[in-house]
C-alpha cells in the first residue's frame, strides 16, 4: 500500500499535460521579439506592410463570423484563396496602421489592409457583422488582416507583459515606448486570459517563435482607464500628445501613459532605452506616415493631425534619448 | 549651454505641432471622427451623463427656471424650493438617462455629440439644434433618435408620479418633454460653437 502511494505520488510529481509537454519542446527553440526592421518604402507604407502584391483581392468569399472578441469579424476567403479577418468600426484605422508602422520597428505583426468598399459572395447569416454589411454583402471601411499560414499561431500561447523572455531588453523596452507612442492603452496579456489578451506566438516555418503584440486597434486616441480612453480619435491623441513624455528621472523616463497594465508598459524605461530605438524612429518619416495614414481610411484632417502629433512625439523621444533631459 | 540646445531641439516639435495644428482643427473630435461606441463606452457614457457636470447644470438650469415662475407654487421660495426643484430635476434627469441609454442599447443607436466639423455659422447652427433629436448608428448615419425621444417622453411621464396636484398633468409631462430638449438643443450649442477650454466641462 505505502509502494502504491509512494508511486501514485511519483507520478504526480512527474506528469506533464500535452500543454507543458510543447511549452518544454519550445523553449529550447530560439524566441524573437524583434528583427532589424527592413525599409519598408513610401510604396508599403501606402498599400500594407507585407505589399502591394500581398493585398487583399476581390472576391471575397465569406467563410465564417468569429463571435469571439468584443468587435465584430469575419473570415473570409480572397480571390486568391487567402484567408483573411475582417473587422469594422473603430479599430479599422488603427490596426491598418499600426500594422505598418510596427513592423516599420521591426516588432511582429501581422499585415493589415484597409478596404474602402467591397462586397462579400455568400454572406451567411449574420450576428454581430450584420450591421456593416448591406443586403447585397456590400461593405465599407474594413480592415482586412492577413491570416498567413506560414505563420502558425500557437494557441495558449498569451504571455505576459510582466514576465517573458524578453524582459529587461532593449527591444522589450522599445515595443512598450511603440505602445505608448501610438496610445494603446488595451495591453491585455495572458493575466487577462488567453482568450482575450493581445499578446501571443507565431511559429515560423523554420521553427522560430515570435513573439508578439498583435491587436493595435485600440489605438491613436487617448490613453487612459474606461472613462477617459478613446480608439481612432485623432483630436484626443493630439491634445494627449503634450503630456507623452513627462520628464526623465535620474536614468528612467516618465511617460504621462496610462491603461491596462501601465505600470508593466510605462515602467523602468530608460534613456539608454531610448537612444536604441530614436535610430530606428528617425528613419521613419513624415511623408511615411502620411502615406500610411491616408491608407488606412484617415481623411486629409485626420492625417494632419495624427501625422502631426506622432511627428510631435517622435522628435520627443529623439531630444530626450540626445539629451537626457525634457522640457514640455 | 545645454540647456538652450534643449529649448531649440524641443522648440522646433512643438511648434511643429502647433502649426499643424493650427491649419486643421485638430482640437476637437467631429463628425468624421465618428466610431461605433463598444459597450464599455456605452457604460462609461452612462456614467458621465449621470453624474457629469452638465447633469447638475440641467437641473440647475431648470430648477432655476421653476424657482422664476415659481412652479410647482406648493414647493415655495427660497433654499428650500430651489432644493426640492432641483432634486426633482435631478431624479427625472436620472430616469430619463437611464430609459434612453437602454432604448439606445437595444436599439443599436449612439447619442453622443461630435462636432460638426463644418464651415459657416448656419449650417453649424443647424446641426447643433437638430442633433438632440438625431442618432446615429454603426455605419455612421443618422436618423430620429428613437431612444433619445423615448427616454424623456418617459422620463417626463415618470417625473408626474412625485408632483403636487397642481403640477401633475399631462400639460406638465409635455413642458418638461420640450425643456429637456431646449436644455439639450442650447447644450449642444455650446458645445458647437465654446471655445476650446469649456468644451471639456460640456463633453
Amino acid at each position: 500500500m505505502k509502494r502504491l502511494l509512494l508511486g501514485l505520488l511519483a507520478l504526480s510529481v512527474t506528469a506533464q499535460s500535452p500543454q507543458d509537454a510543447d511549452r518544454a519542446v519550445e523553449a529550447v527553440r530560439p524566441a524573437v521579439l524583434w528583427r532589424a526592421p527592413r525599409d519598408l518604402g513610401t510604396e508599403n507604407w501606402s498599400c500594407g506592410s507585407a505589399g502591394c502584391a500581398a493585398a487583399p483581392a476581390p472576391p471575397f468569399y465569406f467563410l465564417q463570423e468569429d463571435m469571439e472578441g468584443t468587435f465584430p469579424k469575419l473570415t473570409v476567403k480572397d480571390a486568391h484563396g487567402r484567408s483573411w479577418s475582417v473587422k469594422f468600426g473603430g479599430k479599422v484605422i488603427p490596426e491598418s496602421f499600426c500594422s505598418r508602422f510596427v513592423a516599420a520597428l521591426g516588432y511582429i505583426v501581422e499585415p493589415s489592409y484597409y478596404v474602402a468598399a467591397g462586397r462579400l459572395v455568400d454572406a451567411g447569416h449574420l450576428h454581430r457583422a450584420r450591421h456593416f454589411i448591406h443586403a447585397d454583402g456590400s461593405f465599407e471601411r474594413a480592415r482586412f488582416q492577413l491570416r498567413d499560414p506560414k505563420m502558425e499561431f500557437l494557441k495558449n500561447h498569451a504571455w505576459s507583459l510582466a514576465d517573458n523572455p524578453f524582459r529587461g531588453s532593449r527591444e522589450f523596452a522599445g515595443l512598450r515606448v511603440v505602445m505608448m507612442l501610438l496610445s494603446n492603452w488595451d495591453a491585455k496579456d495572458v493575466r487577462e486570459g488567453e482568450k482575450t489578451a493581445n499578446t501571443g506566438v507565431f511559429r515560423a516555418p523554420d521553427g522560430e517563435l515570435l513573439y508578439s503584440f498583435f491587436d493595435w486597434g485600440s489605438a491613436l486616441g487617448r490613453w487612459g482607464k474606461v472613462m477617459r480612453r478613446t480608439r481612432s480619435d485623432c483630436s484626443g491623441f493630439t491634445r494627449d500628445s503634450p503630456h507623452f513624455i513627462n520628464g526623465v528621472r535620474g536614468n528612467v523616463v516618465e511617460w504621462g501613459y496610462s491603461g491596462k497594465h501601465e505600470d508593466d508598459v510605462r515602467g523602468g524605461i530608460t534613456l539608454d532605452d531610448l537612444r536604441w530605438l530614436a535610430p530606428y524612429l528617425e528613419r521613419i518619416t513624415g511623408e511615411e506616415i502620411r502615406a500610411g495614414l491616408e491608407a488606412s481610411g484617415a481623411t486629409q484632417r485626420q492625417t494632419a493631425c495624427w501625422a502631426g502629433a506622432l511627428e510631435y512625439r517622435i522628435r520627443a523621444i529623439e531630444a530626450v534619448a540626445r539629451t537626457g533631459r525634457y522640457w514640455r | 549651454m545645454i540647456a538652450r540646445a534643449v529649448v531649440i531641439a524641443l522648440a522646433v516639435p512643438i511648434s511643429l505641432l502647433y502649426a499643424q495644428a493650427a491649419s486643421v482643427d485638430c482640437s476637437r473630435r467631429t463628425a468624421e471622427d465618428y466610431v461605433p461606441i463598444t459597450r464599455t463606452e456605452r457604460a462609461a457614457n452612462y456614467v458621465r451623463s449621470l453624474t457629469g457636470p452638465h447633469a447638475y447644470l440641467y437641473a440647475g438650469v431648470l430648477a432655476g427656471y421653476d424657482q422664476w415662475r415659481n412652479r410647482p407654487k406648493e414647493w415655495g421660495q427660497g433654499s428650500l424650493g430651489f432644493e426640492r426643484r432641483f432634486g426633482n430635476d435631478f431624479a427625472t434627469h436620472i430616469v430619463t438617462t437611464t430609459l434612453q441609454h437602454g432604448f439606445a442599447l437595444g436599439l443599436g443607436e449612439d447619442n453622443r455629440y461630435f462636432s460638426s466639423g463644418a464651415h459657416g455659422f448656419g449650417r453649424r447652427l443647424a446641426y447643433a439644434l437638430t442633433s438632440p433629436l438625431l442618432a446615429r448608428h454603426a455605419d455612421g448615419s443618422r436618423s430620429v433618435s428613437i431612444s433619445a425621444l423615448g427616454g424623456v417622453a418617459g422620463g417626463s411621464l415618470i417625473e408626474q408620479v412625485w408632483q403636487p396636484r397642481s403640477t401633475s398633468r399631462m400639460g406638465n409631462a409635455a413642458r418638461s418633454f420640450g425643456l429637456t430638449f431646449a436644455f439639450r438643443a442650447g447644450l449642444d450649442f455650446a458645445r458647437e460653437f465654446a471655445p476650446r477650454a469649456a468644451r471639456a466641462f460640456l463633453r
